[in-house]
């Protein structure tokens, strides 16, 4: 018989062998914690290695500076964002929050974790084989195909993309199922909560667009492979059909990396404002917008390759009419701050830098989306600047926004008030810092993916790499909050912010434990009501 | 439900058979299987990974990881459905169960969307290297009056099968179902055999232009769908014995996958046999003088069959 009060046993069911929800929830939180310490390290790296002209920390290695750039870029998006904001946030406060006691497959849930970090060390593999893929996260062929790339990393890599496809597939499959079928007696279409609506949507895009990624990639090996001329014009192929392929996947990315930040910003704001969100309606339709819309604009990734000027017309216009939802999204958020009574809590500070600085971001994606002034500024450090607006100040800012919110909830140990406010000040300044020159280097021109660069963009080429260690000593000060909540945090009531709020003000989480049960309503579902008009 | 009669409180509550939840969803004990699995997927995509560089011995490794995989899944499948037979399959779960197997049959649909975008980026703009004709100057296309025909009259016979079967069993015939899904499976099976001979008697390969690519990457793994499909009725019909009306979500799922191999078969037929494989009339009548391989080939068969359908 097998010893079951072993604890190496105990941990391998538990964690190993998990069915539970929230067990792989906080697996995902901490999974994409440390892939941030490595993701994180690595732009050090590349922003010590441009602090200076000439050859610097890199010692003059370009394709070790074109690897680090591309682990850099897949590590943040499918091991960092991803897993925190959709497995980790998602995982946790999905069945919470539309009352019920797990997901609906558990069991492809433990498997749409643990694809991780065989991909990360799949991925790992590929930086450490022959010479690394140095393709960019795109992996754009004829870069990526034998020629240029002979050794087995671009294999690995492309594997290690397979199988994160897979995994986020289940992941997304099992997020609509749980939603569509097992929501709380009572909670209808419109009172699912904006952070569940937000994962729908995700899950909507990634089904959607990954398989085409997929077909892709796998084109992509047979290229390298088995002589196959898919991405080989020598045969009839066509390296522009690659960048469909990729972009038709890679733009619903961006929103699949945004969208659940969106969620728990409404959450945060009408939580702080102590008001509900404004036009809860428009805000599920926006996104709804949004996610319709991300699979129409592929192309302006592309206006460079050669479209003809109908398709980048098309393109352009379409692109621009993103910003409408997105607008309507960021003005119902003013609309729910104005007139409330704010308190300005970390998260909620998260939340208004978020409102700032994703809109200085999604204004400079407009301005990228016309074809014409993207000729000037496409590969710049213009795009490199928007899309770490949107992202290192969008969606991380969502994971820090989150993790304060919540992690009483979580854990039930509260963080320390001073120093989570002091690291987001730490981290605004940071990011700031290294991001907002970028506009400068772009627009005098500067591309990205270089390892050296003229003199004349020296100086704000060092202030960015300046900032850049101000926000990983911010990092590094965030994993001493991190310390200071599990090893000294108080014991949270129900409502961790009951002292200074309506402990009944919140959603369906806020009158559960602090943490919930194992498996919340195992023994008695909640009926969700509409509460009364009180205004 | 791996290890019997183990049974934690701590981590499972209530999910046991003799104290019922109070709702209908199904707490799925702890499992090794997904961990399993994707140890197994992993050294399958390694072993892959060595196979594609001529190591030594890794096409061997990489059949075991192959089997291994198929192995882990059965065993989690297994899972699955001794959980069905113990009643742990609510109308709730089996509803979850439906939408995830649409949900799931939507991306493959989107794989077979890029795989087809491939062959039409192709088809309609060929290049120069290629003769800009479609398909490419030197190929000489499977005609789709030959087995591509044949192929279509056996899914399109399968389907309807398929379907007679849920019928059978909506009906507790459960006689009339094992017949028409033996019926299925043995036309899945002469399909994947007509592919077999379509693939060994083509005058083009993988690696002919991307015409050969594009044709045998998407067609290929549209033969691997029906061979996933026919083995997954073939459980159903091994395990049909347990079912009952009501009780056969594993077969509807099934009969669901198979009308989706199905469907994708005919936009594989119009989009790559039909209109992607037709020669232009124009090269025709070009290569009439017998100076070029297309004449040889094509004259000497039933040469108005490969004219454009639309010409």
């Amino acid at each position: 018989m097998k010893d079951t009060s072993n604890k190496w046993y105990k941990l391998f069911i538990r964690w190993f062998c998990s069915t539970n929800a929230k067990d792989i929830g906080m697996m995902y939180l901490v999974f994409a914690r440390w892939s941030g310490v490595i993701a994180t390290t690595m732009s050090l790296l590349i922003r010590m290695e441009l602090r200076s002209t000439g050859p610097g920390i890199l010692a003059g290695n370009g394709q070790l500076y074109n690897v680090l750039i591309t682990a850099h870029g897949l590590l943040m998006l499918f091991f960092v964002v991803m897993p925190a904001l959709m497995g980790g946030f998602g995982n946790w406060l999905v069945p919470v929050m539309i009352g019920r006691p797990d997901m609906a497959f558990p069991r492809m849930n433990n498997i749409s974790f643990w694809v991780l970090p065989m991909g990360m060390i799949l991925l790992l593999l590929s930086a450490l084989v022959e010479q690394g893929p140095g393709v960019g996260w795109t992996a754009y062929p004829p870069l990526s195909s034998a020629l240029s790339h002979s050794g087995a990393s671009v294999d690995l890599a492309i594997f290690s993309l397979h199988i994160i496809g897979i995994g986020s597939i289940l992941g997304s499959i099992n997020f609509l199922v749980t939603v569509a079928n097992m929501r709380a007696q009572g909670m209808t279409l419109y009172r699912v909560p904006l952070f569940v609506w937000a994962l729908c949507f995700v899950s909507i895009l990634l089904i959607g667009s990954l398989p085409v990624f997929a077909a892709g990639l796998t084109m992509l090996l047979t290229d390298r492979n088995f002589n196959t001329s898919f991405f080989l014009p020598a045969g009839g192929g066509d390296v522009v059909l690659y960048q469909h392929l990729f972009w038709f996947f890679g733009h619903p990315e961006v929103y699949v990396l945004i969208l659940p930040a969106f969620g728990i910003v409404s959450h945060v704001l009408s939580f702080f404002a102590r008001k509900p969100v404004f036009g809860y309606v428009g805000m599920v339709n926006a996104m709804g917008a949004i996610a319709v819309l991300g699979f129409l604009v592929w192309a302006h990734h592309m206006y460079t390759v050669g479209l003809d000027v109908d398709t980048r017309r098309y393109f352009t216009s379409a692109t621009m009419i993103i910003a409408v939802p997105t607008g309507i999204k960021i003005f119902s958020w003013l609309r729910t701050l104005y007139g409330g009574s704010l308190w300005l809590t970390t998260p909620m500070l998260f939340a208004l830098g978020f409102l700032v600085l994703f809109t200085i971001g999604g204004l400079t994606g407009i301005v990228l989306a016309n074809a014409g002034v993207d000729v000037a500024l496409h590969d710049t450090y213009y795009v490199v600047r928007h899309f770490h607006y949107v992202l290192s100040m969008g969606a991380v800012f969502g994971i820090f926004r989150a993790f304060y919110f919540w992690v009483s909830k979580l854990t039930g140990c509260q963080y320390p008030e001073h120093h989570g406010q002091r690291h987001f000040f730490l981290f605004f300044l940071g990011v700031n810092l290294t991001f907002f020159p970028q506009h400068f280097l772009g627009l005098a021109g500067m591309p990205r993916r270089y390892l050296d660069y003229p003199d004349a963009f020296l100086g704000w080429n060092v202030v960015s790499s300046y900032g850049s260690y101000l926000s990983a000593i911010s990092f590094v000060y965030f994993f001493y909050i991190v310390y200071l909540t599990l090893a000294y945090g108080p014991k949270c009531a129900n409502n961790p912010w009951s002292d200074q709020q309506d402990s009944t003000a919140g959603g369906i989480e806020f009158v559960l434990p602090s943490p919930p049960a194992y498996h919340t309503f195992g023994d008695q579902l909640p009926v969700i009501r509409p509460t009364p008009q009180l205004v | 439900m791996f290890v019997n009669g183990r049974s934690n409180k701590k981590l499972s509550t209530s999910s046991h058979g003799l104290s019922r939840p109070h709702h209908g969803y199904h707490l799925v004990d702890p499992s090794p299987w997904p961990a399993l699995t994707r140890l197994c997927v992993m050294w399958m995509l390694v072993s892959l990974v060595l196979v594609f560089h001529q190591y030594a011995g890794a096409p061997t490794l990489a059949l075991i990881a192959f089997l291994a995989v198929n192995y882990s899944a059965f065993l989690w499948w297994r899972d699955v459905n001794r959980e069905g037979m113990e009643g742990f399959h609510t109308s709730k779960v089996k509803n979850g169960l439906h939408l995830g197997m649409m949900l799931f049959i939507w991306s493959e649909r989107m794989f077979f969307v890029g795989l087809l975008w491939a062959f039409l980026h192709a088809a309609l703009m060929p290049t120069i290297q290629v003769g800009m004709s479609w398909p490419p100057v030197g190929i000489v296309p499977v005609h789709w009056t030959a087995l591509p025909r044949t192929n279509t009259i056996l899914l399109l016979r399968s389907y309807f099968t398929a379907n007679a079967a849920k019928h059978a069993m909506d009906h507790n015939n459960k006689s009339l179902c094992k017949l028409h899904l033996r019926t299925t499976i043995g036309l899945g099976l002469l399909f994947v055999y007509c592919q077999y001979l379509e693939y060994t008697g083509a005058a083009f390969t993988f690696s002919d232009t991307v015409f050969g690519s594009a044709f045998y990457l998407t067609t290929g793994f549209h033969g691997l769908h029906v061979i996933l499909g026919f083995l997954y009725l073939t459980v159903c019909y091994i395990t049909l014995n347990s079912a009952a009306p009501g009780r056969c979500t594993a077969m509807d799922l099934a009969i669901l996958y198979w009308h989706f191999v199905d469907v994708v078969w005919v936009g594989l037929l119009v989009i790559i046999y039909i209109w992607g494989c037709a020669v232009p009339r124009s090269e025709l009548e070009a290569c009439a003088d017998g100076s070029c391989a297309l004449y040889t080939v094509l004259y000497e068969r039933k040469s108005h069959e490969f004219a454009h359908p639309t010409l």
